[in-house]
This record gives C-alpha cells, sequence and structure tokens, in this order.
C-alpha cells in the first residue's frame, strides 16, 4: 500500500529551486531514507509533505490526503520532528509532554499510557519535573521523538534527526525507529550519514534539489558500483559523478 | 471532544510565570514609567525663574516689584538696579525672562505719557514661556487698572464705575485646580498600555519563532484560532492586572481622582487590550525575530499612542491629513474615554462612538491575525 506519493513537486524560493521535480513512493510500513548534502532540499521536501510551507507546483499525497486539499487532516496522522530541537526548554520534561498530548486531544486514560511509555522509551523516568533545557543532547532529542509520536502518527517525519548526538545514542535511536517500523508506522526520515542511511528499506539520493538515484541500498550498490559488498559512500559519489556527467 | 485551547493557555501560563522577564516587562516596567512620566511632564508653570532690573526706584517701581514677589507664579532670583550685564542669566538659563523697569517709569505715568516695561524672554522653551507671558500681561493689566483708577479718583471725578469694567469669573469643571497630572495620568496609562500589549504578544509569538517551536505547532493539528487564543488570553489577563495597577498608581501617588464607573472600565480596557495584543500578534506574523519585533512595537504603537493621541497635543488642532490618520489609531479613543472616566464620572452613554470605534478595531485586528497566520506557514 503506498503512503507516501509525491508527483514532480517543486518548491522555489524567489529564483532559487530548493526542490526541482521531485517524485517518489513510500510503502507502508517502511523506513525511507532521503540522503544528500546539507541544502540538497531534504527539509524543504519534508516540510512540504507536513504542510508548514507550499509547493510552488507538483503534488503529493500523504496518507491518501492530498497536500493541497487536506493539510489539516494530514497534520493529524503525522508525527514531525524537525532539524532543531523544538520542545519548549523552560517547561519540565512532563510539561512538554503534557502540552503535546494535550494539543492531539489525547483521552485522559491514554495520555498517562502514553506518558508512561515516552518516559520509558526516552529512559526519562524520575526526571518528570527536570526542565527539559537541563538535558543532555541524546535525552532531548529522544524526548523529541517521544513527543512527536505521543498520538500514534502512522506516519512519521524525521528531518536530520541525529544530527547533534552521539553515536552510541544515534544507534539507540535506530533501534527505536525499528521497532516502529515493526508497529507499522512508515517512516521517512532524512540524514547525511551514510551509515545510519544504510539501515532504510529504501533510499533516495538528493542533489541540488533534484532525486538522482532511489531504490534499497543492497540495489543502488549493485547498480551505481556493480559490487553489492560496497559502501553507500561510493554509490553516492557515483552517482553525483552519473549526474554531473548528464548535465554536460 | 477536548479543546486544544486549555494546554495552549496551561503552556502559556507556565511561559509568562517562570520568565521573570515577562513579568517584569507587563508589570514592572508600566509602573515605572508611570511614575517616571508622571513626575516628569507636567505643563503647569509655577515658580518661574525671573530678574527684576529696577532703573526707576520709585514708590510705583517698588509696588509693581512687589506684586512680582507675591505672585506664586514668579520666583525672583534677582534684583537689580542697573542693567549691566543681565544677559549673562538668561544665557546661563538662571533665569526664563528679565524685566526691566525704565528709568522715566513712574515720571510718564505721572505725565500721561505712554509707557512701557521691557521684558527680555528666553524662547527657547516657547510652551513655557508663553505660559509665563500670559501671567505677566495679566499682572501688569491689574497693575495699570489700579493706576488708572488712583488717576481718576484723584481728580476728583467720581464715577459709578469698577475698572476694569468687566472680568472673567472662571468655574473650571472636572479639574478645578488645573494640575496637570489629572491629564497627564490617564493620557500616560493608554500609551503605556498600548506599548506593553503589543510587546508581549509580538515577543512571545516571535520568540516561537525562533525557537523552531512555531513551526512545530503548525505541523500539528492546532488551528490558527485556536493558536490566537491561546496567545491573546494569558496576555490579556496580564494586562488587565497591569492596568488596575497603573490606575491604582495614578490615584494613590498622583491623586488623581476616579470618578467613573469601574465595570465600564473593564469593558474598556478590554477592548483596547485586545488591540494592543492584537497588534503585536499581526506584528510577529511578519517579524519573526524577537529584536525586530520589538522594535516594530515600538515604533508602530509608541509614536501614535505618543503623539496622534491627543495625549500632548490636541487631535482636534492637528492639521486636516493628520486628523484622518489619528483616527486610526485606538489609543486616541482610549484615551478619551479614560480621561471621561477619571475625571467627568461619563460613562456609556456619552463614549459610546469610542467604545464603537475600539470595538470595531478588536474585531478587525483578530480578524486579520486569524488570516495572517494561516499565510504565514510559508
Amino acid at each position: 500500500m503506498i503512503c507516501i506519493e509525491v508527483n514532480q513537486l517543486t518548491k522555489q524560493f524567489g529564483r532559487f529551486t530548493a526542490v526541482n521535480n521531485v517524485s517518489f513512493k513510500v510503502e507502508k510500513g517502511e523506513i525511507f531514507g532521503f540522503l544528500g548534502p546539507n541544502g540538497a532540499g531534504k527539509s524543504t521536501t519534508i516540510r512540504m509533505l507536513c504542510g508548514i510551507i507550499r509547493p510552488t507546483s507538483g503534488s503529493a499525497s500523504v496518507g491518501g490526503y492530498g497536500i493541497d486539499s487536506f493539510p489539516e487532516d494530514i497534520k493529524r496522522i503525522i508525527g514531525y520532528m524537525s532539524q532543531k530541537f523544538t520542545l519548549y526548554q523552560d517547561l519540565t520534561v512532563e510539561e512538554n509532554i503534557d502540552f503535546y498530548s494535550g494539543i492531539h486531544r489525547l483521552p485522559s486514560k491514554l495520555k498517562t499510557e502514553r506518558k508512561r511509555w515516552v518516559l520509558k522509551m526516552a529512559g526519562l523516568m524520575g526526571r518528570e519535573t527536570t526542565l527539559t533545557r537541563n538535558l543532555s543532547g541524546g535525552w532531548k532529542q529522544r524526548l523529541s521523538l517521544g513527543c512527536a509520536i505521543l498520538h500514534q502518527p502512522d506516519i512519521l517525519f524525521l528531518d536530520e534527526p541525529t544530527a547533534s548526538v552521539d553515536p552510541a545514542s544515534r544507534r539507540d535511536f535506530w533501534d527505536l525507529i525499528y521497532d516502529l517500523s515493526d508497529l507499522g508506522t512508515t517512516v521517512f526520515v532524512t540524514s547525511h550519514y551514510m551509515d545510519e542511511v544504510e539501515r532504510c528499506h529504501r533510499i533516495a539520493i538528493i542533489y541540488n534539489g533534484k532525486i538522482i538515484a532511489s531504490g534499497s541500498p543492497k540495489k543502488l550498490k549493485v547498480q551505481y558500483t556493480g559490487n553489492s559488498e560496497s559502501s553507500l559512500e561510493d554509490v553516492f559519489i557515483s552517482a553525483i559523478k552519473r549526474e554531473k556527467e548528464n548535465e554536460k | 471532544m477536548k479543546s486544544r485551547i486549555v494546554p495552549l493557555l496551561k503552556k502559556e501560563a507556565l511561559h509568562i510565570l517562570r520568565d521573570p522577564r515577562s513579568l517584569y516587562l507587563a508589570l514592572g516596567l508600566p509602573m515605572m514609567l508611570l511614575i517616571l512620566f508622571g513626575f516628569a511632564i507636567t505643563f503647569d508653570v509655577k515658580n518661574i525663574p525671573v530678574g527684576v532690573v529696577d532703573l526707576d526706584g520709585t514708590v510705583l517701581s517698588r509696588d509693581l516689584f512687589s506684586r512680582l514677589h507675591a505672585s506664586q507664579y514668579f520666583d525672583i532670583k534677582f534684583f537689580k538696579t542697573s542693567s549691566a550685564d543681565v544677559e549673562s542669566y538668561l544665557d546661563r538659563g538662571e533665569v526664563r525672562f528679565i524685566i526691566i523697569i525704565p528709568s522715566e517709569f513712574s515720571r510718564d505715568i505721572s505725565a500721561g505719557k505712554e509707557t512701557g516695561l521691557q521684558l527680555l524672554v528666553d524662547g527657547s522653551d516657547s510652551n513655557s514661556a508663553q505660559v509665563a507671558l500670559g501671567y505677566m500681561a495679566g499682572l501688569v493689566q491689574t497693575f495699570s487698572a489700579k493706576i488708572l483708577l488712583e488717576k481718576v479718583q484723584r481728580s476728583g471725578i467720581s464715577i459709578p464705575l469698577h475698572l476694569p469694567p468687566f472680568q472673567i469669573e472662571p468655574r473650571v469643571w472636572y479639574n478645578p485646580e488645573l494640575r496637570s497630572t489629572n491629564f497627564i495620568v490617564p493620557g500616560l496609562i493608554a500609551v503605556l498600555m498600548m506599548v506593553i500589549a503589543a510587546m508581549m504578544t509580538s515577543l512571545t509569538v516571535s520568540r516561537e519563532w525562533e525557537m523552531g517551536t512555531m513551526e512545530q505547532l503548525i505541523a500539528s493539528p492546532v488551528k490558527p484560532y485556536e493558536m490566537i487564543i491561546g496567545k491573546l488570553f494569558p496576555y490579556y489577563v496580564l494586562g488587565l492586572i497591569q492596568t488596575l495597577l497603573v490606575i491604582l498608581i495614578g490615584q494613590v501617588l498622583f491623586g488623581v481622582p476616579f470618578r467613573g464607573n469601574l465595570f465600564f472600565l473593564f469593558l474598556v480596557s478590554s477592548l483596547f487590550l485586545i488591540c494592543g495584543l492584537g497588534i503585536g500578534l499581526f506584528i510577529s506574523t511578519v517579524s519573526k525575530s524577537q529584536q525586530l519585533s520589538f522594535m516594530m512595537s515600538l515604533i508602530l504603537t509608541l509614536l501614535p499612542a505618543f503623539l496622534l493621541s491627543g495625549f500632548l497635543f490636541p487631535v482636534a488642532s492637528m492639521p486636516r491629513l493628520i486628523r484622518i490618520v489619528a483616527n486610526l489609531v485606538p489609543a486616541k479613543y482610549f484615551l478619551t474615554v479614560l480621561r471621561g472616566i477619571f475625571l467627568k464620572g461619563t460613562g456609556l452613554a456619552v463614549h459610546w462612538q469610542e467604545v464603537g470605534a475600539l470595538f470595531v478595531f478588536a474585531v478587525i485586528i483578530v480578524f486579520a491575525c486569524t488570516k495572517k497566520f494561516k499565510l504565514s506557514l510559508e
């Protein structure tokens, strides 16, 4: 079942084209990795899909809802974790959780249940009354994830979720993403770390606003380097090389 | 279904309580400014420092001097019998004006010739110079009338006439002592409330933009109107507390009378606060940094509220074009009503037009915010 469908999506900021005619599909329950250097258009794509900004042209649907016509419906079924740490620093762990479950209108019983689940998942049991600004990076990031999935969204958008955390926390974080995917959540994740994108079911490489390669990591390796044992980094480099040759 | 507004309100309340700066901005700053400006801004011209040069040295000139001396409006800094070097007092600003009684003063008057008093006036502060000249003219007129009367009496003619033939008998209403504080303080309250209200909301929203939490809220199912109520209401409550505090200060510290209805005040203040908070909210949809928001709310609210509201300068005597612009300043209406409530004890029956104007403003600004919040997703 197709969960996210993007057709020739384009976003221009003035004369600068951030996302250029991008099309792809994501299956339900899949972990879809969006790989690309900084400024390639990863965040812009995610922000269009989450209804934060409007596309210049093209269309997309998320969970069956068109992003132009039903942005409010999309917002109910997605979870979004932006690149920046966006919890309220002057609120405690518990207050942040309560706020997000409040704006998603969770019923009281579910609210208590989910709060306990998030605290446990993030390893923040016993730290409910700590001000969020006093948490370390890994904790903050797991709490962010927790707040983004309090309402058990069908689709989870993660924008560079591991950009500012240590390698051990990154590994834990990806284990969590796997668990969510096993439970049927579709995960759309952007990253510029090759090693972690390796763990995605399928990836798309975006460069200068265009998708230059997509498929499962294994397929891409064979396609671009002829060797299924080579690294994604090699795939990335050779894909960019081919793209540049095509441009000429 | 549960409301999303409740968690939004709760969150905002926590922000306010945890951030001493916002509490200071909302409560401390207006109190401080009111006390500061309330004492500093005054139109009452009393104890004007003056100097007297008496070149005449007669009974008549002494009589004039003693009248000046007895007046509470003048504070005589020096008395000289020669005019040498007196201008330096004006240069140094030690006196506002110098009265020079010419040497032939008494003789000319006895001879029935025209004579004059010389007045050297420091016009650099034109307003108080004008007021001082007015006092002086009044004093001289009474003095002249007295001389005339004495002359007539001495010549033996008895006329059934009081000199001057008629005088004004003023009965000043609402502010019988003509204290300018009674006029300034209600106006100041309006100006301060406008500025602080706009600043509070514009800062809190632009802080969310800066922190990135606004993006998170946009990606959540929170609707623009919920967002707006969530932002307006907590600061509205804070604004009401602020209003109450500054009004108390006006009464206790400055002795401004309060003759109106407290409920009517609450109603008008509420409308006015919504205008101010709404303007702030609107600013924050344009400006996404706290610094810019601060500057914009200062310029967009302080200047009009200060200059165009009738706070210091009456709107009626402004040029036509400026008067039209002044009609777009909510503080103008609030100020009129506040002065009415404080000094005259008037209510809705008198001020329905101003209340209507504030209501229209409040509706327009909240509507504009709701529209603009949707667009600001871009």
